[in-house]
């Protein structure tokens, strides 16, 4: 058999346990965040699809920490690529793969078959799932660039982190992500006051892949504000700025597994 | 062949591991690496596998640089070290998974000396001692049957019993194409099972000799020499 199909099979066999039990997790909590119907749970949509797949990633990269398992898996007959490649498999395709089937099926089905045996709730099946479909579709494309991306960005340093650190990877990557995004909104905020002198506040939203949200406030009058969009062009610059940081924050982790020493 | 030279090495500048070391170790032999703790003979074996990388001179098995750890070169290697840790599987499952990187791993053989250990296969990692986890690891690692094998204190929380099947085990793996290093502080454990002898002493190699006669009377003759008193008083 192939060594990375070998390393895929291995990966499941190993962490299937908790692979489920984090499948039941989140499928609950979606659940949970459907019935409430509230938008405003979107923002711990997004917190659970990091966490979820911070599980996964730590499952994962965690060999490479500490001295027993890592001797025995940087030792395993498989290129540091064909490694690296399976991590990603399981860390990045299969989990958002399946976060976002799972997201449909537990917030637009398991959901919505709990309210039919309520008489008052009683919807058509076809209902739910042209409900549930015309939602999905109504989405942009960028939405789910950017919810993939920032994904990616949480994803990419908690590899690092996890390879590096033995300990205290979650909390460190909450003060690393954190971090990051307080000198970008610093950055962008030094910016635009050098472009705008009449410049209010920066754009904030620090993934900002979503045009009409990139962009910056200014004074018009005394406390009148008009909202100015930035060109394609910035935008694009800033869509590449942060897809060279992954890019970099990837092969760092390549790197740091491929030299890792015990 | 393993051939280290001029071998520099250290975890902090001021505390050198080894300082220019050479050492040539053939085909065909069941080495001993001994000496003290601390000596340095994990960070040997790390460096020979490619756990470690040097500071300046090289090591090479074969020719073959081992920290560039190409799949080749690492289906030719087995390692276990002392401080074992095992994933969450029952012994026959961790075969199953992993015999599948190594080309000449041999599943009857490992449950051979699973028997010879007195090992259940179908028991689960979690539920052994120490020292059955250490002997499922063992058993694996000789029924890899890759050219390289290094044994880290293999030892070390074995019963007698076991150590004596350790000792038939490695002498009925053993071919002519193989080079087995088994490092330990305790030499007793592997007097009947070494044919050459390697000593680490203050960073250093004092010995690298075919073991022609009792380990112990070997030892005697070197702790003769004034010189290798305090350091071989340990072993």
């Amino acid at each position: 058999m192939n060594r990375f199909w070998l390393l895929v099979r291995r990966q499941w066999t190993e962490n299937y346990k908790v692979y489920l039990l984090l499948w039941v997790v989140m499928t609950l909590s979606l659940m949970a965040l459907g019935l409430t119907e509230n938008k405003s749970a979107q923002p711990l949509d997004l917190l659970l699809f990091w966490l979820g797949g911070c599980v996964v990633t730590t499952t994962i990269f965690i060999r490479w920490s500490d001295f027993g398992r890592a001797s025995f898996y940087l030792l395993l007959p498989a290129s540091a690529t064909e490694k690296f490649l399976c991590g990603i498999f399981y860390s990045v395709i299969l989990y958002v793969a399946v976060y976002c089937l799972n997201y449909f099926f537990s917030t637009y089905v398991l959901t919505y078959l709990i309210i039919l045996f309520f008489p008052n709730n009683l919807i058509p099946f076809s209902e739910l799932i042209n409900d549930g479909i015309s939602l999905i579709t109504s989405i942009s494309f960028r939405s789910y660039f950017v919810f993939f991306l920032s994904y990616i960005f949480v994803q990419s340093i908690l590899m690092i982190l996890v390879i590096r650190l033995k300990r205290m990877h979650i909390l460190i990557l909450a003060f690393t992500v954190l971090a990051i995004l307080v000198i970008y909104d610093y950055g962008m905020y030094a910016w635009m006051a050098n472009i705008s002198h009449a410049l209010v506040r920066a754009p904030g939203p620090v993934l900002t892949f979503l045009g009409p949200d990139f962009g910056y406030k200014s004074f018009v009058e005394e406390s009148d504000f008009e909202y100015f969009s930035f060109s394609r062009l910035i935008l694009i610059l800033n869509n590449m700025l942060w897809l060279i940081i992954f890019s970099i924050i990837y092969l760092t982790a390549f790197h740091k597994l491929k030299e890792r020493e015990l | 062949m393993i051939t280290i030279k001029g071998l520099t090495f250290w975890y902090s500048k001021q505390n050198r591991v080894f300082d220019n070391l050479d050492l040539d170790l053939g085909a065909g032999h069941i080495y001993g690496l001994l000496g003290k703790n601390g000596a340095g003979k994990t960070t040997l074996l790390k460096l020979m596998c490619g756990l470690s990388f040097p500071k300046s001179g090289s090591v090479t098995l074969d020719d073959v640089i081992p920290g560039k750890r190409r799949p080749g070169f690492l289906s030719d290697i087995c390692f276990v070290p002392e401080e074992i840790s095992v994933p969450s599987l029952k012994l026959e499952k961790f075969a199953d998974l992993y015999g599948g990187f190594y080309p000449a791993f041999d599943p009857v053989q490992f449950r051979d000396n699973l028997e010879k250990f007195e090992v259940n296969p179908a028991l689960h990692f979690s539920r052994m001692s120490h020292g059955q986890k250490k002997k499922g690891m063992v058993a694996f690692a000789l029924a890899t049957n890759t050219r390289y094998l290094f044994l880290d204190e293999p030892t070390n929380s074995m019963d007698i019993p076991s150590k004596a099947a350790f000792r038939s085990m490695l002498a009925a793996c053993f071919t002519m194409e193989k080079t087995i290093i088994l490092s330990t502080h305790m030499v007793r454990d592997l007097e009947s099972m070494i044919d050459s002898v390697v000593i680490l002493e203050n960073h250093k190699i004092i010995l690298n000799k075919l073991v022609d006669q009792n380990l112990e009377i070997l030892f005697n003759a070197i702790i003769t020499n004034p010189d290798k008193v305090s350091s071989l008083s340990e072993l």
